[in-house]
């Protein structure tokens, strides 16, 4: 049911009892000054003189007429103020803001809590209007008003005339959505109170935000991996069935031939082991091949320092130096592949682009992250494209591990990439 | 709780316009016991009736539980104070216009200082409190 604000409660008989009273008050405050101001000396001498005092007839009037002009600002004050302390007050600001939140930790799925939550608000605080805007997840530099909008929820509908309020939805200096609501009465503002309500209120649905959309981002990404990982078996899978079996099938064949026709026709049995022999050459290659797809071979073989310098190119015109920890910690495989990869994707861009003499590798160890420096003293590309493919594979292999990766030029001349990795999680 | 000084203000007056009260009462009530001396007004009109002092301390005691729900920042206590200011403003009016008629200036002045304590609490109470706007 869509929500609107009842017309008639127990608040709205009690805010218009005390408007009247107060207006009953301030009238009868001006006629006891109209009298004291113009009627005391009378007054007095009839008292003196033990004669009845009877108020003039024009006193009624007069006193309505120099009223007149006052009783509508007056009125329109006291009903916003009263209003304001009637609606806008109130004496558990975390009772509303726990029960928005009990209601954001049962949340199972935007399209069903929000617009509860949206609402619980409007219910909690007797507003004509509230509504929710969420973001949608494309940037992270989104400014409030001005991002693409996935959702919006609304309760009730804004009053004309009534002051709105826009409070930012932000974690982490991150706008993730907006929360609108309208004022209770039309030239009303709302209190102090029910600001302070609305930004507890706007921190705890950003937080729920946020938490869902690292849920939604937690579960993308492990579908990512379960397809890199599937495709991977599938590429596997087909170089297997593509290549080597028909390869191992045919020597399986040549194989029988073989054996029939030793006896019979050694020269034609010389000439199938041959092939046999070229085949299985072409096995082993696709064999090498795939493993070195799977893992670099060299790091197994010679570590990574030893495989790093071997990726130096014979007759490269560039000295390439490579320089470590003495004691380097054990690496998990998989940040030894990204470190290598990344060391010959650098390299490989400096044998093709940088006209270099020299290029540095350095790998140093921190407290919490290690460092990989490499850096070179030939050609400083005025403008490094970071939508280019290598430097793109790069930072996503530094980014699939938590760390990070820049590019960019090196003063006086040459190009220098810095890649950090964090040690404290478990790639 | 950080309390503004316009809320200590009305608190203050509220406790002191509450204690008069009581003390008015108090002097209404007793007055039908051991014959407490009349003001000037009570020769005249043959002093106020019993339950007029009864209510008056009621509303003496509403006054002061109002004034606590101010301090405490309640809701109710703003509402109390309302409520309790206009009555008592209704009575004032007549004592001072009263007083005034009767020459009784010294009375009529402390009637004055008292609607004045009166329609101040209810200001204070009604005007918004000031804050940053949000940025």
């Amino acid at each position: 049911m869509p929500w609107q604000p009842s017309k008639l409660t127990l608040d709205s008989v009690l805010s218009h009892l005390l408007l009247y009273m107060l207006l009953a008050c301030y009238a009868l405050l001006f006629y006891a000054g109209v009298i004291l101001v113009l009627l005391i000396p009378g007054l007095v001498h009839s008292h003196a003189n033990d004669i009845a005092f009877a108020p003039p007839w024009w006193l009624i009037p007069l006193t309505l007429v120099a009223m007149a002009p006052t009783i509508i600002p007056l009125y329109r004050w006291l009903r916003g103020r009263i209003n304001e302390i009637i609606y806008g007050e109130h004496d558990d600001p975390y009772a509303l803001i726990s029960e928005i939140n009990a209601q954001l930790l049962a949340m199972s799925s935007s399209p069903t809590t929000l617009p509860a939550v949206t609402t619980t608000i409007a219910r909690a605080l007797h507003l004509p209007y509230v509504a929710l805007v969420v973001y949608s997840n494309q940037n992270n530099d989104q400014e409030v008003g001005s991002a693409q909008t996935a959702a919006r929820y609304e309760a009730g509908a804004p009053l004309p005339r009534a002051e709105s309020m826009t409070l930012p939805l932000l974690y982490l200096g991150k706008a993730l959505g907006e929360l609108t609501v309208s004022a209770r009465h039309a030239n009303e503002s709302l209190s102090n109170s029910d600001r302070e309500v609305l930004e507890g209120a706007a921190q705890q649905i950003a937080i729920a935000l946020q938490v869902e959309q690292l849920a939604a981002d937690l579960q993308a990404s492990r579908a990512r991996l379960v397809i890199g990982r599937e495709e991977e078996r599938r590429r596997i899978r087909n170089d297997l069935h593509d290549g080597l079996g028909p390869t191992l099938s045919s020597m399986q064949l040549q194989l029988g031939t073989l054996r029939n026709l030793i006896r019979q026709e050694p020269e034609k049995a010389e000439a199938i082991a041959a092939e046999l022999r070229t085949d299985l050459r072409q096995a082993t290659a696709e064999i090498r091949q795939l493993v070195y797809d799977l893992r670099p071979p060299l790091l197994d073989e010679l570590g990574l320092i030893e495989a790093i310098k071997s990726l130096c190119p014979e007759g490269a015109p560039f000295t390439l130096t490579v320089s470590a920890p003495e004691s380097m910690p054990a690496m998990p495989a998989a940040l030894e592949v990204a470190l290598y990869r990344i060391a010959g994707e650098a390299i490989h861009n400096v044998v093709r682009h940088a006209q270099a003499t020299r290029c540095t590798v350095d790998l140093s160890l921190g407290a919490e992250a290690l460092t990989l420096h490499i850096r070179d003293n030939g050609l400083s590309q005025p403008t490094l494209t970071p939508t280019g493919v290598g430097i793109r594979s790069m930072q996503e292999r530094a980014a699939e591990l938590g760390g990070t990766l820049t590019v960019q030029p090196a003063p006086p001349g040459g190009v220098e990439v810095l890649a950090h990795f964090p040690l404290n999680r478990d790639p | 709780m950080v309390r503004s000084k316009a809320l200590l203000t009305a608190v203050v007056l509220q406790v002191i316009i509450g204690l008069f009260n009581i003390a008015t009462a108090l002097r209404i009530l007793a007055s039908g016991i051991n014959g407490a001396p009349a003001l000037v007004g009570d020769a005249q009109t043959e002093g106020p009736p019993f339950w007029a002092g009864v209510m008056f301390l009621i509303l003496a005691i509403a006054t002061l539980f109002s004034a606590y729900g101010l301090w405490a920042g309640q809701k109710w206590g703003k509402i109390v104070t309302i409520v309790t200011g206009v009555i008592l403003i209704v009575f004032c009016l007549g004592d001072l216009v009263g007083a005034a008629s009767l020459g009784s200036y010294a009375y009529a002045g402390v009637s004055g200082i008292y609607l004045v304590m009166l329609l101040t609490v209810q200001y204070l109470v009604l005007r918004r409190e000031r804050k940053p706007a949000l940025a």
